[in-house]
């Protein structure tokens, strides 16, 4: 997927004032809020959180361990296991599963490191027709954009522009009528995807987790659409990152609860499968490709922990930036808090500067992540290397500086601030607040500046202690 | 060295905010740290805590600003600012910032031990209670780093259900962020009005006249959003309100209010 | 791709500190949470059930099973056949018309036996097999499910126990009907998978 994290600004300022994004992150919040209630009455979050936390660091500190014993044992199952370094490999590998097995038509799952691979993409330049299961995915597909959200892609859109969306695109297959009713609309999208669940070749999906101890993957949707794209088809592909393993199927159950509670609020998703390859009732070939793209670099260092991420979305959910900008200011697959550290570390520095930037360090995404990530600390850390690389603003680099070589020199320091106090008290005019102020624009476009009481708190304390001495 | 648990030598910082803005607050800490039976010194070194430029990843600068904090203050038996951000540096991000230099390190660390943030410190260290009087409605804005970094959330509520006469309404989602951030406000200013509209909101909905907080950052961001709506809610640092000073003008507020 | 094998696993060594030569057993993973959880299995199941709307009803014994179907069936009007699960084969299923195999696309119901079920998320458990064919589970619009009251655990972490017997295929865990909110954030039943699920629980 094409990078775009370079254009956030503009973006926000676009995504602030667009109705439909707006109120549809509105009902984000409101969903966000319903979960953190769900959470709060489940009673077993903690304990299941510190489990999940020893397992992921266990499994992080011997991944080459686990990824080996996955192997194996999915080999003996009858998967085949593909390597992909990069997205580049990744996709020749995918097309030429397809080619070799003769396809067609693809039918696909929500998968972010399909994403990542840019399979979309590289399945229509080999003229493969896809079609999305998941609903959300589905009703981007028609809207032809990205998604916004890394479980519900489609959260962006309000109710009205997907009736108006189905309203365009099945006229052409015969459908006069102008659906509003949500239950409608369902019902048609089902009643069409249930033809492609059945007529594809192959079947592509993402993976939850990869057990090691079996050579098992686990696939959760609410829609079920999951399923039917692993059963239907003859061919079925599982997209995954290599750090998704786990040691044990009793491991996953720990992080399948707080997937779907901090996801969702529910005990488990919906449809929660364990698949062991070619099954009697399953397709004839399984495939599943590994991908690493910049994960082997994140184990090395400060970044290890966000390697722990199970993709709940809990942290992008409650973090108040996100849900005033929604995802595509992000610019990439992945939005909110841990967007921000995944897509630098996988897309670079230089383009995305603004994603570890546009955060108040407030932390609350911190106290809701099921794997205790210290989400501010790492895009603090993203922060330093932009500094040292010198990517931060040339503004902001001589601000710093200057601010740090004066308070590194306290009785200048007291002097000008004594100075800046009075002149900022004076500009004032006796009114409490100052609606502009020259090189103040930033703060002054939407907020008065409370005026300082005039003197320092050194002045009058330096003050008092004299005249107590006197 | 044994802490006199009667009659502590504690080392106020100030902090660069209330320092230059509004003193105020600095003599409220003074005055309430003096009853709870402190001796109150405040070091003429003490300047910035370094925050600013740590959490604009100037690591360098930062360490430099915490060396000379940690050496300003070491010696007494506290440390005690207030406010929860600054507090939040000195107590949880100093010992990182100087965890590759064992001797600085451990001076840290011994320093971390010591600092308090004002009100857990009266409520908590030095189980202090109020002896004045407010007949107002308060609602309380909890600042992020103080609730997430320090678990300061009950302390200033239990401070302030002793004062007489005062109504505590709670607002919804008091413990969202307010937009200020630091130098977020500044790169980031609509994210950020956005963000301290909803505060605005939340007060408003609340029906309380005054707003109190823990951190002048934020009490900044509230009060400018506030005036700029035409809003007369009174916002004062909870230190002001609980040593008795909401005579005065409160923040945002002019003489002829 | 065996150089992307070699070099992925190179660089993860690398990140971990590995040395040439290290042969490496990795300590025993953490200790398993450990609940015993058992009362009031039943009960519990049913509550949690409910909340995604699906019913359960109790009978007394499996002969009872053909009539719970019916009845089921009745005020529903399909013609065609149910697919009947091979596991299910040799319960009594008069009144009942049966189409013994995996579900096809045009049957509207299907009736399978669950390998267990959990109480604590409400999660009914299949075991894929010749017995249990899954797409029966998933394609039709219904899907009845015979339970046994002796296959009820309270927590997930009870199930996998009885799972490692079975080294079998595929695992799915049900909570409920298809739902999405993709549409408009309202919750909508019956999206890929089934839109009812009824459970017939027998001792």
């Amino acid at each position: 997927m094409e990078l775009r994290s370079a254009h956030f600004q503009p973006s926000v300022r676009a995504a602030l004032f667009d109705p439909d994004l707006q109120e549809a992150m509105a009902d984000n919040r409101r969903f966000a809020a319903h979960v953190r209630e769900q959470v709060a009455a489940s009673g077993s979050f903690q304990a299941l959180r510190e489990r999940a936390r020893a397992v992921k660091d266990h499994t992080l500190a011997h991944l080459d361990h686990y990824l080996e014993r996955y192997e194996a044992a999915a080999q003996a199952r009858g998967i085949q296991v593909h390597w992909a370094a990069t997205p580049e490999e990744a996709q020749q590998q995918v097309l030429a599963i397809c080619r070799q097995a003769g396809a067609r038509r693809v039918i696909k799952g929500k998968t972010m490191i399909g994403e990542e691979m840019g399979i979309n993409a590289a399945l229509a330049h080999a003229n493969i027709e896809r079609v999305e299961t998941d609903l959300g995915e589905y009703i981007l597909q028609l809207a032809d954009e990205l998604p916004s959200h890394i479980n519900g892609p489609a959260i962006h859109k309000t109710l009205r522009q997907v009736q108006a969306l189905f309203h365009q695109h099945h006229q052409g297959l015969g459908r006069e009528r102008y659906l509003e009713d949500p239950a409608e609309l369902l019902a048609e999208a089902r009643r069409l995807l249930r033809g492609q669940f059945l007529a594809a070749d192959v079947g592509i999906t993402g993976a939850n987790f990869l057990i090691a101890e079996d050579g098992t993957h686990v696939l959760v949707t609410n829609e079920g659409n999951g399923d039917l794209t692993s059963l239907l088809p003859p061919v079925r592909i599982v997209l995954a990152s290599i750090e998704k393993v786990l040691p044990t199927l009793e491991d996953a159950g720990t992080h399948l609860q707080l997937l779907a509670l901090s996801a969702t609020g529910q005990p488990l998703t919906s449809y929660t499968s364990v698949y062991g390859g070619a099954d009697s009732d399953g397709p004839e070939q399984c495939h599943v490709v590994l991908l690493d793209n910049g994960r082997s670099e994140m184990l090395a260092g400060a970044f290890r922990p966000m390697l722990r991420c199970i993709r709940c979305a809990a942290c992008m959910d409650n973090c108040p930036v996100y849900n005033w900008v929604g995802g595509h200011a992000y610019g990439w697959i992945y939005p909110g808090p841990m967007g921000s550290v995944w897509t630098p570390n996988l897309a670079g520095l230089e383009d995305t500067r603004d994603l570890p930037n546009a955060c108040t360090l407030n932390g609350r995404c911190k106290e809701v992540c099921p794997l205790q990530i210290p989400l501010p600390d790492m895009l603090r850390a993203l922060r330093e290397q932009q500094w040292q690389r010198q990517l931060t603003p040339a503004g902001t680099r001589l601000g710093l500086r200057l601010w740090a070589a004066l308070a590194r020199r306290p009785a200048l320091y007291h002097r000008l601030t004594a100075l800046l106090a009075c002149v900022l008290k004076l500009a004032a005019r006796g009114r409490g607040r100052l609606r502009r102020l020259p090189l103040a624009g930033a703060w002054t476009a939407e907020r008065d500046l409370p005026a300082p009481q005039g003197a320092t708190f050194q002045q009058r304390w330096q003050r008092q202690q004299k005249e107590k001495r006197q | 060295m044994s802490i006199s648990q009667t009659n502590p030598r504690v080392g106020l910082f100030v902090t660069c905010l209330v320092d230059l803005h509004r003193p105020s607050v600095g003599f409220a800490a003074v005055d309430l740290l003096e009853q709870a039976g402190c001796r109150v010194e405040v070091p003429q070194t003490q300047t910035c805590c370094g925050q600013p430029a740590y959490n604009s990843g100037a690591a360098d600068p930062a360490r430099a600003l915490a060396k000379q904090l940690i050496a300003a203050f070491e010696h007494y038996d506290y440390l005690v600012a207030p406010s929860g951000s600054c507090l939040g540096m000195i107590k949880r991000h100093y010992p990182e910032l100087l965890k590759d230099d064992p001797a600085w390190h451990s001076r840290a660390l011994a320093l971390a031990e010591r600092s308090h943030e004002l009100l857990s410190f009266l409520d908590e260290t030095m189980a202090w209670q109020p002896t004045t009087a407010y007949p107002g409605s308060v609602t309380y804005h909890d600042g992020c780093s103080g609730l997430r970094e320090l678990g300061i959330e009950q302390q200033p509520r239990r401070l302030l259900a002793g004062v007489v006469g005062l109504k505590l309404v709670e607002m919804a989602h008091a413990q969202t962020c307010c937009g200020f951030g630091g130098t977020f406000c500044l790169k980031y200013p609509d994210i950020s009005a956005r963000m301290a509209s909803e505060k605005v909101a939340n007060i408003r909905a609340s029906g309380a006249d005054t707003l109190l907080g823990g951190d002048l950052g934020c009490l900044l961001n509230i009060s400018g959003r506030l005036t700029r709506l035409g809003q007369s809610v009174r916002v004062f640092h909870t230190a002001e309100l609980l040593a008795g000073m909401t005579d005065a003008p409160a923040i945002g507020e002019g003489r002829s209010t | 791709m065996t150089c992307s094998r070699a070099a992925i696993l190179g660089k993860v060594r690398q990140a971990l500190g590995r040395q040439p030569g290290d042969c490496v057993q990795p300590a025993p993973p953490p200790a398993a949470i450990v609940t015993v959880d058992g009362s009031d299995l039943e009960q519990r199941l049913r509550e949690r059930l409910a909340l995604t709307g699906v019913t359960l009803q109790t009978l007394a014994s499996p002969d009872a099973l053909a009539g719970a179907v019916a009845a089921y069936l009745a005020p529903l009007g399909f013609t065609h056949a149910v697919a009947l699960a091979p596991g299910l084969a040799h319960e009594r299923w008069q009144g009942v018309a049966v189409d013994v195999g995996g579900a096809l696309p045009h049957h509207q119901v299907a009736v399978t036996r669950a390998f267990a079920a959990v109480a604590a998320s409400g999660s009914l458990v299949f075991l894929a097999g010749p017995d249990h064919p899954p797409r029966s589970g998933f394609l039709p619009a219904h899907h009845l499910v015979v339970l046994s009251k002796a296959r009820l655990v309270g927590r997930l972490e009870q199930l996998w126990p009885l799972v490692a017997g079975h080294p079998g295929e595929a695992l799915h865990l049900v909570g409920g009907p298809s739902s999405t909110a993709d549409i408009g954030g309202q919750l909508l039943y019956g999206a890929h998978g089934p839109r009812a699920v009824h459970v017939l629980l027998t001792p």
